[in-house]
């Protein structure tokens, strides 16, 4: 009776051993694969970021040339009416 | 009943031991046949060839002469017999010695012998492990105790027999009824009448039918209880079926035994005392003489004693002196050797030294007991603590594959949402790429646009030799202003294409710039130096293109509004800041006198946007320093 129990002890000690190798295993695995992905979203993160900068840039320039649009129509609508004045002057 | 085992007992050793055919054949007939008994004893002692054959001679020979009542006889070869059975340790056999021997030396009255072999038949019974014969000698041991008169001792040994024969395992009631008998007479002598009959009564429960035929000393032993409570005739009708009891056995065994003397002495002179007691001196005086013709052939000293106890008291009361003073002296010779005090003595250090035996073996046992129990106690406390850790380990592995079970879910859960961040992350990153696209497209297409206006301008001015001179200016600063607009669009399509800025990727930046500004100021003079551990210093799109446009908008200012003749742009590292300084020698400005225009706000906000720090050191006609601080990357 007591070697029984004794070896049944034995057993649940080398469960227990091998639960905690299981779970020690399946927690680096785990950690591994969520490396990755974090790399993985960090490195999209910084595309991202990348691309929010051109993005910012764009947007910067798009300011930039409307003024120089409104500008720039300004100075055609100066020479227009120069030239009309020119082909046609004032009496 | 005891004759009935001793055959048996014979039998048994005889096939257990297997001597020579011959003469197992002459003993058996030697103990069974009554008239030639002796011739085949003769016979058997001539076939005698081993130690055992004549250990066996012996056996036989004593248990014959025993039953024949040649008690001396008896007891010689009995010893004989149990040297050699002793040598070969032979225990059952000697179980059956002693018996013999132990019931010769009571049927001769040496209580002290007698008692001495009871015990060691009680020994050899337990060294054999013999249920019956340790019953059977504990019963003797009552008896013997009680021919000697010593009640107390009697009782207790008897009522030993009645424990060991209710929990013996056959439960024989013929064993059981033995005991109730000698628990009885031990009262009965002891005067407790009614204690007696009460035990005397507990026979007839265990035995009944025709098995009566073997308690006929319990009719007897009743009818004397009731002779000594003065019932003389309930005592005679008891004693009576006593003696009609002995006529039917001595008939059934009339072949190979001789009358049983013992019972007829018992029976006679109790029915000779009870004629007596009823002044019926005719009829005692002949039961008397039967009585005592039984006791000289019984050869037993009890029965003697008893008898000449009765005559004397029958010749006292029939006032005959002579006769009773003989009968005195009988009786007197006869309780003094039975009743010797050294005797008494002797047995009592027999039983002494057997009980001290006995105590040391229980003191023994009940030690090994205690170690066994210790043991068992070690064992069960061992199996207590394994069994603990057993239900330690049985939770330890609950928990852990419960908290296995919880880590995976945690794990899936986690992993979801990382990969649902990495979904949302992408849609956006491709939708911005979209946006991106669109951006590239409309700066191609505004680039191409603002080369189209540009040519356009140009072939006006060319093709058409514009006099007016307002008109002139007007379509130059048209066409300037086109050009700058291409550069700063080529500016911020470089930047958009460069995903990190670099200070030396500034510095060249910077040199096209002025390269360019030289085309309409050549008298400037311009430096750009970088310590060259700072040159591989990384800035975002962002940051590169705020630093740059800051730059260009401090050295346009210098250009434009200062008249400087020298500018300076040194970059150097103070601590952990990257510090930009554009120095010029131009007339420069006093802060709080001027307006801030577009530029310097834009200059600032510019830094500020990107976590940087601008400051404007000058004066009038002192030139003028902007200084910008900047968090360095690499420390």
């Amino acid at each position: 009776m007591t070697n029984i129990l004794a070896l049944l002890t034995l057993f649940f000690l080398v469960l227990i051993v091998y639960l905690i190798n299981r779970i020690q295993l399946d927690r680096e695995k785990f950690n591994s694969r969520i490396k990755i992905l974090e790399e993985f979203i960090v490195q999209l993160r910084n595309e991202q970021q990348l691309q929010n900068n051109q993005l910012q840039l764009s947007e910067e320039l798009k300011m930039k040339l409307t003024q120089i649009n409104s500008v720039l129509n300004n100075d055609i609508y100066d020479i227009n009416f120069k030239l009309v004045e020119e082909l046609y002057p004032r009496k | 009943m005891k004759q009935l085992y001793l055959i048996l007992i014979l039998i048994t050793f005889c096939l257990q031991f297997g001597f020579s055919q011959d003469i197992q054949k002459t003993l058996g007939k030697a103990f069974t046949s009554k008239d030639s008994s002796d011739y085949y004893f003769k016979l058997a002692k001539k076939s005698i060839k081993t130690e055992k054959d004549e250990a066996n001679y012996f056996f036989c020979k004593g248990a014959r002469h025993r039953d024949y009542n040649r008690l001396d006889s008896a007891i010689f070869y009995t010893e004989k017999a149990i040297l050699v059975f002793e040598k070969l340790k032979d225990y059952k056999s000697l179980n059956t010695l002693y018996n013999n021997i132990s019931q010769s030396y009571r049927k001769q009255g040496e209580y002290d012998k007698a008692i001495k072999t009871a015990i060691l038949g009680l020994k050899s019974a337990e060294n054999s492990k013999s249920e019956f014969w340790i019953y059977y000698f504990t019963h003797n041991l009552g008896l013997i105790y009680h021919d000697f008169e010593n009640f107390g001792k009697g009782i207790y040994y008897g009522k030993k027999a009645l424990e060991l024969a209710k929990n013996s395992s056959k439960k024989d009631p013929k064993e059981i009824a033995g005991a109730l008998n000698t628990i009885a007479i031990n009262y009965d002598d002891w005067n407790k009448p009614n204690e007696a009959l009460y035990y005397h009564k507990q026979v007839f429960k265990y035995i009944k039918g025709n098995d009566t035929l073997t308690i006929g000393s319990t009719y007897n032993n009743i009818g004397n209880t009731l002779l000594k409570q003065k019932k003389y005739k309930e005592a005679e009708k008891w004693i009576n079926i006593a003696v009609a009891i002995s006529e039917i056995n001595d008939r059934n065994k009339a072949d190979r035994y001789d009358i049983d003397f013992y019972n007829k002495a018992t029976n006679f002179t109790n029915l000779a005392a009870i004629a007596f007691k009823t002044n019926d001196f005719e009829k005692a005086e002949k039961l008397f003489e039967k009585a005592k013709v039984y006791c000289l052939k019984s050869n037993n000293a009890e029965k003697m004693r008893d008898y000449y106890r009765y005559e004397y008291e029958f010749n006292k009361a029939r006032k005959n002196l002579q006769k009773t003073i003989e009968s005195q002296d009988q009786y007197i010779k006869l309780r003094d050797s039975v009743f010797n005090k050294n005797r008494d003595k002797s047995f009592l250090e027999i039983e002494a030294k057997y009980q001290n035996e006995k105590k040391e073996k229980e003191l023994l046992k009940s030690k090994v007991a205690i170690a066994n129990n210790e043991l068992a106690l070690k064992k069960k406390n061992t199996q207590f603590l394994i069994l603990g850790l057993i239900s330690l380990a049985l939770l330890i592995i609950s928990y852990l594959i419960y908290r296995q079970q919880k880590l995976k879910n945690e794990q899936q859960e986690q992993e979801f949402k990382l990969k649902s961040a990495i979904a949302r992350i992408e849609t956006q990153s491709k939708l911005q790429d979209q946006r991106l696209q669109i951006s590239r497209d409309l700066h191609d297409n505004i680039g191409s646009q603002l080369t189209f206006i540009i040519s356009s301008v140009d072939n006006i001015k060319y093709a058409f030799e514009i006099q007016n001179s307002k008109l002139d200016i007007k379509l130059s600063t048209i066409s300037n202003f086109a050009r700058s607009t291409i550069v700063e669009l080529r500016d911020t399509i470089w930047a958009m294409n460069s995903g990190e800025i670099t200070l030396e990727d500034l510095q060249i930046r910077i040199h096209n710039f002025i390269d360019k500004a030289k085309e309409a100021k050549e008298s400037i003079n311009f430096s750009i130096d970088i310590e060259e551990n700072l040159k591989d210093v990384k800035f975002t799109s962002i940051e590169g293109m705020n630093i740059y446009r800051t730059i260009q908008e401090a050295i346009n200012n210098s250009i434009k509004y200062a008249d400087a003749k020298n500018i300076k742009v040194a970059i150097q590292q103070d601590k952990d800041f990257i510090v930009i300084s554009i120095l010029d020698n131009g007339k420069g400005f006093e802060q709080d006198k001027i307006e801030m225009g577009n530029g310097i706000n834009n200059m600032k906000k510019r830094i500020t946007d990107i976590g940087g720090e601008i400051e404007f050191k000058n004066g009038k006609d002192v030139g003028t320093e902007i200084v910008i601080k900047l968090k360095n990357k690499l420390t």
